[in-house]
């Protein structure tokens, strides 16, 4: 009896233990069954420009090979050429670069032309996305800036495909010199015309020592990015109306423009034409300049101590709202595209889920790299690293920009940088007085028409609409 | 039997002629060379097809529009104001470039001190990559910040914002950064040229402005012609330096040819119409360069 109870017993131990290591198995296989190993060997091109994302990107690359196996070359250039080149491989079919990074405005063009894959296949694919990677963890702007369904204008962004996985964003905001504020009594300013007026008392003050503002003005297309298409958005103009005809000669539009370029032709730089992004962003810790509104992601250099005269004497507000109070703020998204024409796209995948991961993004979400995850924006370093600027006034315009300003504002379409091209050779026309600010629009806008009318786009868009 | 005719018994006696060999030396010799030119015309002659035709590089289906691009090229008045900077550019830098070197070269050719140092320096510009000094001098022109503004007492002046001095600036810049080589190619050319002419001027007591002028200069002339020829071409394509300065603003008052054709392809997507202006530029030069050469090759013979 004894013998057999002993006998039972060890019986009931063995069996418990396997049930129990094989529960623990399942339960493991269960939680970590994706295989980041299911391309090893494979080898992918990853094509960057020399902006922080891609700096972040680098140094951690040892992780991604290591969990995958798959082999990575990559090449980086200034963000000057890295178009262009990007361009030319593109529109010859090379295919050279498997992955590369992209904005929402270049991506219109290439889907166009059939040169990226659509990413909502891989997403949806569990054998190629992991559970925890989240996608609903994105913010939904900027997700909806990287979809388009390829009808030209307002009514086609948001919808369709999606072309880019957006890593790092950029919106607007003002920044001002809160030392000389508090030095002479002045407010922030809460409305585009307080702004303009704010201007001018800053030059009485100043006794010429300081410029007002500083703006990007340059005749590139850059120049109209950031801070004039918020502004002008936020004052209640725009680009282009429902139907596809151009709106920066709207009433609205206009009375923006001339507020703005005569603000800045009175109290900004003398050198506001040959102002481009890298000026403004080393301009402003000169000291010369008291307030400026452009992207978020100049303000670690802006406070930079070791070379800026004004860290750490600036304050943050959001963007000037119009008359009928809307702040609204564009964006700029950095992120990671898949060329059609990629040999391993199960790799490159792999390579993009990796690089806008949690655990990664928030590993080089450093200085003026700002995720596009609200739980990388939430974590405890994000947290540390833009609650130190002005006194956590930076973090709280930020925040107030994710939940309730920041959207994508131009209207997706092919000819985008070609209607920017036209503009700022108007706003140029208007700030050198060749004529007043509705006739420059007004001509503006009939060139629109023209490069729209002959590039097609105005045809696609018609043909879109009869569907 | 009928005997044979005299000719045929004399062709019967002489020796069975050689076949001609081929010579393939030459061919073989001039291969490499040939295969560079059809390396260069193949996409040179893809390209002249392209500017007639509606090719935009993000679409892959074009169609022949035969003369449009040319035509309507012509009309554009932006075209004009860009092919007039271009020249005017070139004309203006050319000039100054050459008096420039050619003065420089004179004084580096004499034996005085420093000259060693004076060389070196000389060499400086020509090490930085057009786009470096472009945006060097961006900084040194500042308005508040610059020092060019500082040291000269010009206040807040701002050189790349206001349309003539933003044009004297592009044109200051390319001739920086162009004329230490015009002046090393004469330099070598001064050093080159025989010495008796200038001993036998120098005893009949000629002055230095005859010697100039009936010596040395028709002396120095392929040198000259040389230094046009590579000055030419550099300068009727200038891109670098208005890229990083003024990107062809304020107004287009900078725009050239080469940064009209940038923004064609590469904003506005339209490659053939953009092609159809790099070949009136291709011409323009090839048509100077041919004048040139033909110059060079009649000024070496006189020289012999």
């Amino acid at each position: 009896m004894k013998k057999r109870a002993y006998l039972l017993m060890a019986m009931t131990l063995i069996l418990s233990t396997v049930l129990m290591t094989a529960g623990v198995a399942f339960a493991e296989e269960g939680k970590g069954d994706f295989n980041w190993r299911q391309f090893e060997g494979e080898k992918i091109t990853v094509f960057l420009t020399e902006v922080p994302m891609s700096v972040g990107i680098r140094e951690n690359l040892q992780q991604f090979l290591d969990l995958t196996g798959i082999d990575v070359e990559y090449l980086v250039v200034a963000e000057a050429q890295y178009w262009d080149k990007l361009n030319v491989d593109l529109a010859s079919g090379a295919g050279e670069y498997d992955v590369f990074m992209s904005g929402a405005s270049f991506c219109w063009g290439w889907s166009d032309a059939g040169w990226i894959e659509p990413l909502d296949q891989f997403i949806e694919d569990p054998k190629l996305t992991p559970a925890e990677w989240d996608f609903a963890d994105f913010y939904p702007w900027a997700i909806a800036a990287q979809r388009w369904d390829g009808t030209p204008g307002p009514a086609g962004l948001g919808k369709g495909s999606l072309w880019s996985l957006p890593v790092n964003t950029e919106t607007s905001l003002l920044t001002y010199r809160k030392d000389l504020f508090d030095k002479w009594g002045l407010k922030v300013p809460q409305t585009w015309a307080e702004w303009a007026d704010t201007a001018k008392m800053i030059k009485e003050k100043g006794g010429g020592e300081y410029y007002s503002v500083l703006q990007r003005g340059a005749l590139d297309i850059t120049s109209i990015q950031a801070g004039y298409i918020s502004a002008l958005f936020s004052y209640g103009g725009k680009d282009f109306n429902e139907d596809l005809t151009p709106a920066m000669n709207s009433p609205k539009s206009v009375e923006f423009t001339k507020l703005y370029i005569d603000t800045i032709r009175e109290t900004g730089s003398p050198d506001w034409a040959s102002m481009m992004w890298y000026d403004v962003q080393q301009g402003m810790p000169t000291g010369k300049y008291v307030m400026v509104v452009d992207g978020d992601n100049f303000i670690p250099t802006y406070e930079n101590a070791e070379s800026s005269q004004v860290a750490g004497k600036l304050g943050y507000a959001p963007i000037p709202a119009g008359p009928e109070g809307a702040r609204i703020s564009n964006i700029w998204t950095w992120g990671l595209s898949m060329n059609s024409k990629a040999k391993n796209k199960g790799a490159a995948w792999l390579f993009m889920v990796w690089a806008s991961g949690k655990d990664t993004m928030t590993a080089f979400s450093g200085v003026g790299s700002w995720p596009t995850r609200t739980s990388v924006w939430n974590s405890d370093k994000l947290v540390e690293l833009t609650s130190k600027y002005g006194d956590g006034e930076f973090r709280k315009v930020l925040e107030g920009n994710y939940t309730e300003r920041a959207r994508w504002l131009p209207a997706p379409m092919v000819d985008l940088p070609g209607v920017w091209n036209l503009w700022i050779k108007g706003l140029h026309n208007y700030y050198y007085q060749q004529m007043d600010a509705q006739a420059a629009m007004d001509q503006v806008a009939q060139e629109v028409t023209t490069l729209l009318t002959d590039s097609g786009t105005m045809e696609a868009f018609k043909a879109a609409q009869q569907k | 039997m009928i005997a044979p005719p005299a000719e045929m018994k004399l062709a019967a006696q002489m020796p069975p002629p050689e076949r001609k060999r081929r010579n393939w030396a030459p061919w073989l010799m001039t291969a490499p060379a040939t295969l560079a030119l059809i390396g260069i015309l193949y996409p040179f002659a893809i390209a002249v097809y392209y500017s007639f035709t509606n090719y935009r590089i993000v679409k892959a289906e074009y169609s022949f529009v035969g003369l449009r691009n040319y035509i309507s090229m012509f009309a554009n008045p932006s075209f004009w104001n860009a092919m007039g900077n271009t020249l005017m550019f070139a004309v203006i830098a050319l000039v100054v470039e050459l008096t420039l070197g050619f003065l420089i070269a004179l004084l580096l050719s004499r034996q005085v001190k420093g000259v060693g140092i004076m060389r070196a320096l000389l060499l400086l510009p020509l090490m930085l990559p057009p786009v470096v000094s472009g945006m060097m001098w961006k900084t040194m022109l500042a308005p508040s910040s610059g020092p060019v503004n500082a040291i000269f007492g010009l206040g807040t002046f701002a050189w790349l914002s206001v349309p003539w001095a933003a044009r004297a600036a592009v044109l200051f810049i390319e001739i920086w950064s162009s004329t230490p080589f015009v002046a090393l190619v004469l330099l070598s050319g001064l050093q080159s040229l025989p010495k008796e002419p200038f001993e036998a001027a120098e005893v009949d007591g000629a002055r230095f402005w005859f010697v100039l002028w009936n010596l040395m200069l028709p002396m120095l002339q392929p040198f000259i012609i040389i230094v046009l020829l590579f000055r030419v071409v550099d300068v009727i394509k200038l891109f670098d330096i208005i890229f990083a300065t003024t990107v062809g603003g304020p107004m287009n008052v900078t725009t050239t040819i080469p940064i009209m054709v940038y923004k064609e392809v590469f904003q506005f997507y339209n490659l053939g119409s953009a092609i159809a202006k790099v070949l009136m530029l291709w011409l323009i030069n090839y048509v100077i360069c041919f004048w040139l050469a033909s110059k060079w090759r009649k000024s070496g013979a006189q020289i012999g």
